[in-house]
């Protein structure tokens, strides 16, 4: 058995990539086993801190002109960089679980996305993943090699990888592969305020019973001064009232805050899967029946803006 | 001379204190309406006058202390508990209004099983009161949909009925006793006995005032065992609506109670059966009480239902499910703004009552009419809900697209232009244009042919209780111009 | 421009109560007694359909839009509501068969159905359903017809008759392309994207347009399921508990149960942060 991570150096988030994978080989006792990792960069001056942060000492680099999955997963299946890998393992970001599923088609293996926990047995690879909207949680067996999963979101510690001497066995250059010719122009815009959700230590959540743009900015002003992040539930950002990328759940954040506020937030089991991971949860509902009450640590059974506007009185009087 | 906001509100926190008198802009906007106005209220436009103040009243002689106020200086008092009014009976329809808000009175006063009677303040929530008897045992037996959000004085004031009205009947039928507060400062109070006959019911005097009257403090309800292990849930689907109408007719004349007895045709039965109506009508009941009653009832029900041919039975599963997500709870409000909000598409109901003879007619003329004469509509449907061993009441839902309208046009464009063609049918057949939402101010134009020479008693009690025109004005009557 | 919009209806999850969930020995969980509503993700999908069509004209681009979904007659409400909302075609792939966890078998149905039969330049879908939240199917939908794909898209705008302009979210940013048909685009978390209402009017005149209907089996799909069966195959299911303490706290006022909250809970969490 021998493994492959497979991370995208090209996009800003790599190093949480690196993290989590890091992460989820320790909690699955992969130590033991052989594993390698393929890097695709763009830039040769950030080549040094790449490597730096690899989860595996031995690695190989493949030059890209871009991020572009057409030309990745071509790479990949035609380059031969990939011998004698049984697993390949993928970031739980866009990228990851889009690449998982389309390689192992390629590879004519199997795939699955979202995977929280694993299991090597012989001749097959036994995964466990949130399904039906995070109520359930599904036990898959991968039968046919190679066996591509993406893991899921905030299943794992972030861990800064290893300190150990990094190897790397193979630097190739594909900046010419063209498989990208459909696409007659592009233009990339950088996340302007990235939420970092995902790394806060205090989160605010509010859900459906916010129910105007001026609500959700008092809200923000509200977070702030507790010292907390803003999120919303799936709801509220369609609406657009705040940016897509504080979306909490199943399709959107996976946070694990220390603290975790909720605000008229029902407890939808999509939306709960973002916050699960929390230390602590208080639950402000005026519905004593909502799902979120029993899922929280303690809960205040009122409207949550009078109690956050009293809260507020009370944390800025005692500061 | 009249007074202005800031003597009226001077003059209420010398009587409250500057605690229970609110003043905040949004929380004056948003109380100068209800449910009626709702997209105003999402555009977070307001047309209507703004209250001076919302007061929170803790007891009825707080209550008495501000009517008088009120009733000395001329000052337009709204009555409000748990907010879910829907027909604009909370609009502040006269400059510098007081709303007077009896949510904070929501003590449970006495729960007395041996004589089987719940005594609560007026801000106690349905749904509190309703849990709290069901963990013991009991249960009022009223379930309407507002359930989760309205108090108990509201439902009085506004002659609610819920969906086991069939059985329990409506709140009119478990009202036991009451007390109200007069725009003079009475405080009066209407005994707890079974049954008198000391002269007419002065009751309802109280009940379905809708604020136009006198303030509803206290309320005692009958309260009934609850035993919902016997509860038989049982499903139909139909080609039609007449002859559902005829099983449900059939159902009540034969002398059965079930506490559900409703009927959707299928544009409104598509929203929540659509994974096995299968565009048809669909034809609900649940027998309830003890459990040989309850199958009796059932049993009797499937008779009746297996001599129509058109009549198919569905999984009761679907029907027990439907059931457990029937009320409109903070959520699925919260949800429905911002998809109004989104798609631009509102829907609101008209519910309207008549004789088994003329339901039918009323039904289709209202559905034929809206569906031709109103533009943009994108849904035209109704459902059954109550049944009476002489008639049924018909609840209108109906939906369109907001084209080209500013938010304060969408009711003269669509919504009283509605009303209109569903109120005119049904007086026009016979039957009364309010069934269980109230008159609120919206219907109040056609109140004379509703009551006919009745209009006469009604009148009079206004004069009456009322002489000087502050209690809720516009509602049930119309402000005289 | 032929795009083809495919899309699920589901049962409303939240309608469930925790009792609701559990599997039976075929690890089936029994929704069929619950309301169903369009998957979130096909629905802004269809909406975004919709409001590329309501622009295409002003670029002289002629959008004919076909709506697809696999299932069984529950479905045809969806469908005749897109032929009220101006959808050309509705096609309906006949079927009892339990796909929940077999995206390949969805993809394989979808990628044969445009290749065989109805040719098309663009195939939009959501990205997931909340059933079996494969997160698979647009993107086997592209492997199989070896088109590109663009994932997590959240705007489409037309271009040409050929091209389209198309922002989709990526790992940092967002990317708005200009590219060629054909490809497959799987539609992410897009804002203001609920299905619009068609009206009566629209209902009678275009409703009742005859749904295309074709039997699932004419796509040899035992051959599929058995095979998707040794690939990747649920074998577990377990209920997943939310529960914690859930203590109440006990006050008059918000202040009041503010201040509690504070006091007890909230201050030396805070102090330590």
């Amino acid at each position: 058995m021998r493994y492959t991570v497979i991370l995208n150096g090209c996009a800003s988030n790599f190093i949480s990539q690196a993290e989590e994978i890091n992460g989820f080989l320790s909690d699955h006792g992969t130590a033991s086993i052989k594993g390698n990792t393929i890097i695709f960069y763009c830039e040769d001056e950030k080549k040094e801190a790449l490597i730096a942060n690899a989860p595996t000492a031995c690695l190989q680099l493949v030059k890209v002109s871009r991020y572009q999955p057409e030309n990745v997963l071509e790479i990949l299946k035609q380059h031969a960089l990939t011998q004698d890998t049984d697993l390949y393992l993928f970031p739980s970001d866009f990228a990851g679980s889009e690449l998982c599923v389309r390689f192992a088609y390629r590879m004519v293996g199997s795939s699955l996305v979202g995977v929280n926990g694993m299991e090597i047995g012989e001749e097959k690879l036994i995964c466990r993943k949130a399904v039906y909207s995070n109520h359930m949680q599904g036990e898959f067996v991968l039968r046919q090699k190679p066996y591509c999963i993406s893991i899921a979101k905030g299943c794992a510690e972030n861990k800064p990888a290893p300190d150990m001497l990094r190897r790397v066995i193979s630097e190739v250059d594909m900046t010419q592969v063209s498989e990208d010719s459909f696409v007659k122009s592009y233009e990339f815009a950088a996340e302007v305020s990235p939420s970092g959700l995902e790394h806060v230590g205090v989160l605010m959540v509010a859900g459906r019973g916010v129910k105007k743009q001026e609500k959700a900015e008092r809200l923000e002003e509200i977070a702030g001064a507790l010292g907390a992040a803003l999120g919303v539930s799936r709801p509220v950002a369609m609406n657009g009232w705040v940016p897509m990328n504080r979306l909490i759940g199943v399709s959107g954040v996976m946070a694990k805050p220390e603290l975790c506020i909720t605000a008229g937030v029902s407890g939808a089991a999509a939306l709960f899967a973002g916050i699960e991971k929390s230390k602590y949860i208080i639950a402000i509902n005026t519905d004593e029946r909502a799902s979120i009450v029993k899922s929280s640590d303690v809960a205040i059974i009122d409207d949550y803006e009078k109690v956050l506007e009293e809260l507020l009185k009370i944390v800025k009087a005692s500061e | 001379m009249a007074l202005t906001r800031a003597q009226i509100v001077e003059g209420l926190v010398k009587i409250l204190g500057e605690e229970k008198v609110i003043t905040d802009e949004q929380v004056l906007k948003e109380s100068s309406i209800d449910r009626f106005r709702k997209y105003e209220d999402i555009c977070g436009v307001y047309t209507q006058p703004i209250p001076a103040a919302v007061v929170k009243i803790e007891n009825a002689q707080e209550v008495s202390a501000v009517l008088k106020f009120a009733n000395e200086n001329i000052i337009n008092v709204v009555p409000r508990t748990g907010q879910s009014a829907t027909e604009g009976g909370l609009e502040t329809a006269v400059e510098n209004s007081i709303v007077v808000d009896g949510s904070g009175m929501n003590k449970i006063v006495k729960i007395d099983p041996y004589n089987m009677q719940a005594t609560c303040e007026c801000g106690v929530s349905l749904q509190v009161l309703d849990d709290l008897l069901r963990e013991q045992g009991y249960t009022t037996g009223h379930s309407p949909q507002s359930k989760p959000l309205a108090q108990m004085g509201g439902l009085v004031a506004t002659r609610s009925i819920g969906q086991l009205s069939t059985l329990y009947g409506g709140i009119e039928d478990m009202v036991v006793g009451v007390e109200a507060v007069f725009p003079n400062g009475e405080i009066t109070r209407i005994k707890n006995v079974p049954r008198r006959a000391a002269g007419p019911d002065i009751r309802h005097v109280i009940i379905g005032n809708e604020g136009a009257l006198c303030y509803i403090t206290e309320v005692t309800v009958k309260i009934f065992k609850y035993m919902p292990e016997n509860n038989i849930f049982l499903g139909y689907t139909l080609e039609n609506m007449k002859p559902g109408l005829e099983i449900l007719r059939e159902v009540m004349v034969e002398g059965y109670k079930p506490s559900v007895a409703r009927l959707y045709d299928p544009e409104d039965g598509a929203y929540h059966f659509s994974h096995f109506a299968d565009g048809k009508c669909v034809l609900i009941f649940m027998a309830e009480g003890p459990k040989a009653i309850a199958e009796a009832t059932a049993k009797a029900i499937e008779e009746i239902a297996a001599k129509y041919d058109e009549c198919k039975k569905v999984d009761t599963q679907f029907i027990k499910t439907w059931f457990d997500h029937l009320n409109w709870d903070p959520k699925k409000v919260a949800e429905e703004r911002i998809e109004i909000a989104e798609t631009q598409n509102i829907g609101f109901t008209t519910e309207v009552s008549g004789n088994w003879d003329i339901i039918h007619d009323i039904y289709e003329a209202c559905c034929e009419r809206v569906r031709n004469e109103i533009p943009d509509i994108t849904m035209m449907g109704g459902h059954s809900s109550h049944s009476y061993v002489n008639g049924t009441n018909m609840y209108f839902m109906y939906y369109y697209n907001l084209v080209d309208v500013e938010p304060e046009e969408e009711i003269t464009k669509y919504h009283n232009p509605i009303n209109k063609i569903i109120v005119e049918e049904t007086l026009k057949a016979g039957g009364s244009m309010v069934h269980h939402h109230g008159v609120g101010k919206h219907r109040t134009h056609w109140i004379k042919e509703e009551y006919e020479s009745s209009y006469y008693i009604l009148e009079t009690l206004k004069k009456a209780f009322d002489p000087n025109g502050i209690m809720n004005m516009g509602t049930i009557l119309p402000i005289k111009k | 421009m032929k795009m083809m919009v495919c899309f699920k209806a589901v049962p409303d999850l939240e309608m469930l109560s925790e009792e609701d969930w559990a599997a039976d020995s075929n690890l089936k969980v029994d929704l069929s007694f619950v309301r169903n509503i369009l998957n979130c993700f096909d629905e802004s999908a269809l909406e975004m359909a919709l409001k590329l069509s309501d622009v295409s004209e002003g670029f002289d681009v002629l959008l004919n839009l076909t709506a697809f979904t696999i299932g069984d007659q529950k479905s045809d409400t969806y469908l005749k509501t897109l032929y009220a909302l101006r959808f050309k075609k509705a096609v309906r792939i006949e079927s009892n068969e339990d796909l929940r966890f077999f995206p390949d078998v969805t993809a394989t149905v979808i990628s044969q159905y445009v290749r065989e039969i109805n040719h098309q330049d663009v195939i939009v879908l959501g990205r997931q359903s909340g059933e079996g939240d494969n997160g698979k199917t647009p993107l086997l939908v592209a492997e199989m017809l070896e088109w590109p794909c663009i994932t997590q898209v959240i705007r489409i705008e037309p271009d040409t008759e050929g091209s389209l302009k198309v922002t989709n979210m990526v790992d940092g940013g967002t990317l708005t392309q200009t590219i060629t048909t054909p490809c497959v685009l799987s539609v992410g978390n897009a804002p203001n994207s609920y299905l619009r209402v068609p009206t009566l009017k629209d209902k009678m005149k275009y409703g009742k347009t005859p749904i295309e209907v074709l039997d699932i089996q004419q796509f040899n799909i035992q051959a599929l399921l058995d095979d998707c069966r040794h690939g990747c195959e649920l074998k577990g299911l377990e209920k997943i508990s939310h529960k914690r303490q859930g203590i109440i706290i006990e006050g008059e006022t918000p202040r009041e149960k503010a201040r509690i909250l504070y006091d007890s809970y909230l201050k030396e969490r805070l102090e330590k942060l």
